[in-house]
């Protein structure tokens, strides 16, 4: 029987994980908690073999990696649901000890509990699709063309010309005569169409579409 | 203060007291600078009132602050950035803070102990030590950017660290200590910043070169390959002209295939964005070209990018 | 920083590295605590008192091996596993212990030297400086030393010293590059409180 501590700041999110772990049969709740500090001294008085830890968007920064070294000379199988970890932080988590990373959003109950399962057993898990970025295969040097994204709209690709030139949202917005808080809207819009995560790579991926001049 | 070492002192002390001054004393010209939402990063104080920071560090326009030594918290404003050589520069309030200490980096040699000096932001200081692993000539970096020195370091930047002073055994600032490709660390060398900060202070932004087209990378058949005995099976093809822009005064036109821009291969757009540093600007460049199944060459002056009025 | 490139110099730094080194050494412990492998410690008074992490000392009783081979049983007699901090009691008088240095007078930028048996390598010397001071969070607000210096998990509990061979700090964790250790003025007041020793 394998001894889980499940922790999540969520109360859903948290039965539903120890529902969950309940209806394993190979798996037993040990303890919940609410949040990452006080999962430490649990670990401690229950003596759990695996600790399942839900990490919100914002919490997967370098003060968790803190928290997480705390929890990893303690126990030695931690699971991390989190959303879409940057490869960095992931790499980082490894090197802690953590067994597994899976995404918050999309992790099926049987592979959370596959999961918990082979990190018990000191095998590592990780998503096929996060593998891609832990291995430094990055889209930009994927060099195919873009035949999958969504079209930028014709505002759309007057801001990402503007961006291109190095104006702040405050002068584009006075340009084009509209708010500033619409011009962020359609910057983050543009970021997710051409999956860049800032400025700088907007413009060389718009210029690769043909959709900025050179 | 620290002591200083007598000669019965041991040479390790004798390190280890000269590294901890050395980290003080170039420690007066360092803040920390907050301009994105979680980790804060480093800035030098370059000249009276101007602070150089590592531009990709720099992830909003307004509401920038950056931390002094004694913990004082000052508003600062963007006085202008060029992501191709990752430096911005931000103009202070009128502050009694020593600038720092300038050296060259051209004095460094491959083995040469270095600190990356950063503030923290709460106000402490922070250090990192390594080593120069590499040194090169000017490189062009993938945004068109010319960098006077390549310098490489074997060195933990530390995300709070960046940005922050490179500094040497002689306790000079030879460059600012940045993340580059690949996880590699590098140093923008003194005389680049001094370039930079002048053209940024000066007209706000940094001259880019520019064609006038709209492109697409493409890859060739191996065929046409072989036949017009090109260098590889990449190019870039011209999906838009602008009336009368540089590209258009050479005769390029839509659906050509440029392969090279002055005897480089071109095999993405990030080829030709990386030949369109400020030096070029002006300059006349070969350009070769497939066009209906033919090597095509062509002279081309590269221009100016056009600029908006703020 | 006027580094002498003189031959003389670079000897004497080799020279104190290595003696450095076996001080360390002599007054470093492997510990075993239970079936998940070994940790380090450091013989911090002659009569038998083992300072290590509390994560490393998981158990009650632990078995302590020597530099020179010899291996105790001993008790833990304090944890305080916040501090990551646990004390061992050795039924052994004379033993080498380690100079404790003032960690309250650390300054960024010095160098700071550990020794530890990572991958089982006994007495593997390493090397950098003083990165950081202060508190961080972890999660418990707590002052920390913070190292640029490549430690593994066989650090943990072992001792990292000053440029005078001098422990200032306990190895506790690291974390993205950078090694952090608990001041040893810290487990002074550790001693202090649990009693474990009359300080």
């Amino acid at each position: 029987m394998i001894g889980v501590l499940v922790t999540a700041t969520d109360n859903i999110v948290r039965a539903g994980l120890l529902a969950l772990v309940n209806a394993s049969p190979d798996l037993t709740v040990v303890g919940s908690s609410v949040d990452v500090d006080t999962v430490a001294t649990l670990v401690e008085e229950l003596q759990p073999d695996v600790v399942l830890l839900e990490l919100g968007l914002q919490d997967a920064g370098s003060e968790n990696l803190l928290s997480l070294g705390a929890i990893a000379q303690r126990v030695s199988a931690i699971v991390v649901l989190t959303d879409d970890p940057q490869a960095e932080w992931t790499t980082e988590a490894l090197r802690l000890g953590v067994r597994a990373v899976l995404s918050r959003s999309s992790a099926q109950a049987e592979e959370i509990v596959a999961a918990i399962l082979a990190a018990a057993a000191g095998l590592v898990v990780l998503h096929s699709d996060a593998v891609d970025s832990l291995l430094g295969v990055t889209p930009s040097t994927v060099r195919e063309l873009p035949t999958s994204l969504m079209a930028l709209t014709p505002r759309e690709i007057e801001v990402l010309g503007m961006i291109a030139e190095g104006l702040g949202n405050k002068t584009i917005a006075r340009r084009l005569g509209i708010s500033e808080h619409t011009v962020k809207f359609h910057v983050s819009s543009i970021f997710t169409k051409l999956n860049a995560k800032s400025r700088t790579e907007a413009v060389t991926l718009g210029a690769r579409q043909g959709l900025i001049m050179l | 203060m620290s002591s200083f070492p007598s000669e019965r002192t041991s040479a390790l002390l004798a390190l280890s007291n000269d590294l901890a001054a050395t980290v003080e004393q170039a420690g007066q010209c360092v803040v920390a600078v907050k301009a994105r939402s979680r980790i804060s990063s480093s800035g030098v104080h370059w000249r009276k009132d101007i602070v150089v920071a590592a531009d990709e560090t720099i992830r909003r326009s307004e509401d920038i602050t950056v931390t002094l030594s004694d913990g004082r918290t000052v508003s600062v404003t963007l006085a202008g950035r060029d992501p191709s050589t990752d430096i911005a520069v931000l103009k202070l309030p009128d502050l009694d803070l020593p600038v720092a200490q300038l050296g060259e980096a051209t004095s460094l040699k491959v083995g040469h102990l270095v600190l990356a000096v950063g503030r923290s932001d709460e106000g402490s200081l922070n250090a990192s030590l390594g080593t120069v692993s590499a040194l090169g000539s000017a490189w062009h970096s993938s945004y068109g950017g010319l960098i006077d020195q390549f310098v490489r370091l074997d060195l933990t930047l530390y995300p709070n660290i960046e940005g922050g002073p490179l500094v040497d055994a002689a306790g000079q600032v030879v460059g600012i200590a940045v993340s580059g490709p690949r996880r590699t660390v590098l140093a923008i060398p003194t005389a680049t910043v001094n370039r930079v900060v002048n053209q940024l202070l000066e007209k706000g932004r940094i001259a880019r070169g520019y064609l006038g087209l709209g492109m697409q990378p493409v890859r060739l058949p191996e065929r046409l390959k072989q036949t017009l005995n090109l260098p590889s099976l990449g190019g870039v093809i011209v999906v838009n002209v602008e009336p009368n822009g540089p590209a258009e005064q050479a005769g390029v036109t839509i659906g050509d295939v440029i392969v090279a821009l002055d005897n480089t291969p071109v095999s993405d757009t990030r080829d030709v964005q990386a030949m369109l540093s400020p030096d070029r600007v002006g300059k006349t460049i070969s350009v070769r070209m497939i066009r209906g199944g033919t090597v095509v060459e062509l002279d081309m002056t590269v221009g100016e990018r056009p600029r908006w009025e703020e | 920083m006027n580094i002498q490139a003189a031959p003389t110099r670079q000897t004497d730094l080799a020279a104190e590295f290595a003696a450095i080194a076996e001080l360390l050494c002599r007054c470093t412990v492997q510990i075993k605590s239970d079936r998940t492998g070994f940790g380090s410690g450091i013989i911090w008074h002659p009569d038998g008192l083992v300072i290590t992490n509390a994560h490393v000392a998981s158990r009650p009783d632990a078995t302590v091996k020597l530099w020179d081979g010899r291996v105790f049983e001993a008790a833990v007699t304090a944890r305080d596993s916040v501090r990551d901090l646990a004390a061992l009691t050795l039924k052994a008088t004379d033993l080498p212990a380690a100079t404790i240095g003032d960690s309250s007078v650390l300054r960024v930028g010095e160098l700071v030297l550990a020794v530890g048996n990572p991958l089982g390598l006994v007495g593997a010397l390493t090397t950098g400086i003083i990165s950081r001071l202060g508190f961080v969070e972890t999660p418990k607000r707590q002052e920390w030393v913070m190292a640029d210096v490549r430690l593994s998990p066989g650090n943990s509990g072992g001792p990292l010293a000053d440029a005078q061979g001098r422990v200032i700090g306990v190895n506790s964790m690291i974390v993205g590059g950078l090694a952090l250790a608990v001041p040893s003025h810290a487990v002074k007041r550790f001693l202090l409180i649990s009693g474990a020793e009359a300080v």
